[in-house]
């Protein structure tokens, strides 16, 4: 329960990084580090105490359920092609408004 | 227990991703996240998630925002190739005082400049030129009044401080242009 809670941590952290901060490589970052604090609770919600490694033969208690780390696999390399597909469009912003703050780009559209 | 613990330096990690202003130390931050929550996957016994993790996020993420950020401060000009037509282009006066005013300024807002020189007339609009290239700023000669035309995308934000610098001299005129603007009217 303790580790839920920490993981949830980490999670409110770096929303309130995507709040508060106008840096735009560190709002994407930011989104990084919400997908991480998913993964974590999601992984330790779905592994019950006394269990042990998911390969057949090896384990002398009931393994973990491998099927929500299958899901979480997909979801990882979504993340990392979505950050890919975000700094490119950085790169783009940063040569049309020469700036990489939102506060400065809201203002100039003004 | 181990987990704990490192859940704990997780959080630290985190806020200092928050708390940090220097984009290359965010970076840096962020890969040792992404291991120490690999180490946390792997302690849960979801081996194939800490595996894809380290790949990925330890390695492949942190390499392209460090490319991203490479090429924040790149500061690309294209300066016309009739403008440096023939041998002694170098002795000229004008183009010391180009060379002078983009290291100044660039120097002052720790950009890195890059040159790029090309044929300018042959393209009809400026769009085609500053989209693909990321081009920030476009050099050409005009030789009735013997001035330098810098030209700049009005969407800039960098155009307006050049242009403070630009005063000062009175052969170099610098105009801003919509993206979508012909080159010559």
């Amino acid at each position: 329960m303790i580790e839920i809670t920490l993981s949830f941590l980490i999670f409110l952290i770096a929303a309130y990084g995507l709040i508060k901060d106008t840096n735009v490589v560190k709002s994407i970052i930011c989104l990084n580090l919400l997908q991480t604090a998913v993964i974590l609770i999601f992984i330790l919600l779905t592994r019950p105490s006394g269990s042990s490694l998911p390969i057949h033969g090896f384990s002398p208690t009931a393994p973990v359920d491998p099927l929500p780390q299958a899901l979480i696999i997909t979801a990882i390399v979504i993340g990392a092609s979505i950050t890919a597909l975000a700094l490119m469009m950085t790169v783009k912003i940063f040569h049309y408004y020469g700036t990489l703050d939102w506060q400065e780009i809201i203002e100039k559209e003004k | 227990m181990i987990v704990r613990i490192l859940l704990v330096i997780l959080i630290i990690l985190a806020i200092l991703v928050v708390k940090e202003k220097n984009n290359l130390h965010l970076i840096m931050y962020f890969s040792i996240f992404s291991f120490t929550a690999a180490s946390v996957y792997f302690l849960n016994y979801a081996l194939d998630i800490a595996l894809a993790e380290v790949a990925v996020g330890c390695a492949f993420v942190p390499l392209i925002y460090l490319i991203t950020v490479s090429k924040q401060n790149v500061f690309t000009v294209l300066i016309d190739k009739e403008f440096l037509h023939g041998e002694d282009y170098q002795d000229n006066d004008l183009y010391k005082k180009l060379v002078f005013l983009l290291e100044d300024f660039c120097s002052y807002y720790t950009l890195e400049l890059k040159v790029v020189t090309k044929r300018v007339r042959y393209y009809p609009t400026v769009q085609g030129i500053f989209r693909p290239g990321n081009i920030d700023l476009i050099v050409s000669l005009d030789e009735e009044n013997n001035h330098l035309v810098i030209t700049g995308n009005k969407s800039n934000i960098m155009i307006p401080r050049l242009d403070k610098m630009t005063r000062k001299y009175k052969n170099i005129d610098l105009i801003e242009v919509d993206e979508y603007e012909g080159l010559d009217e």
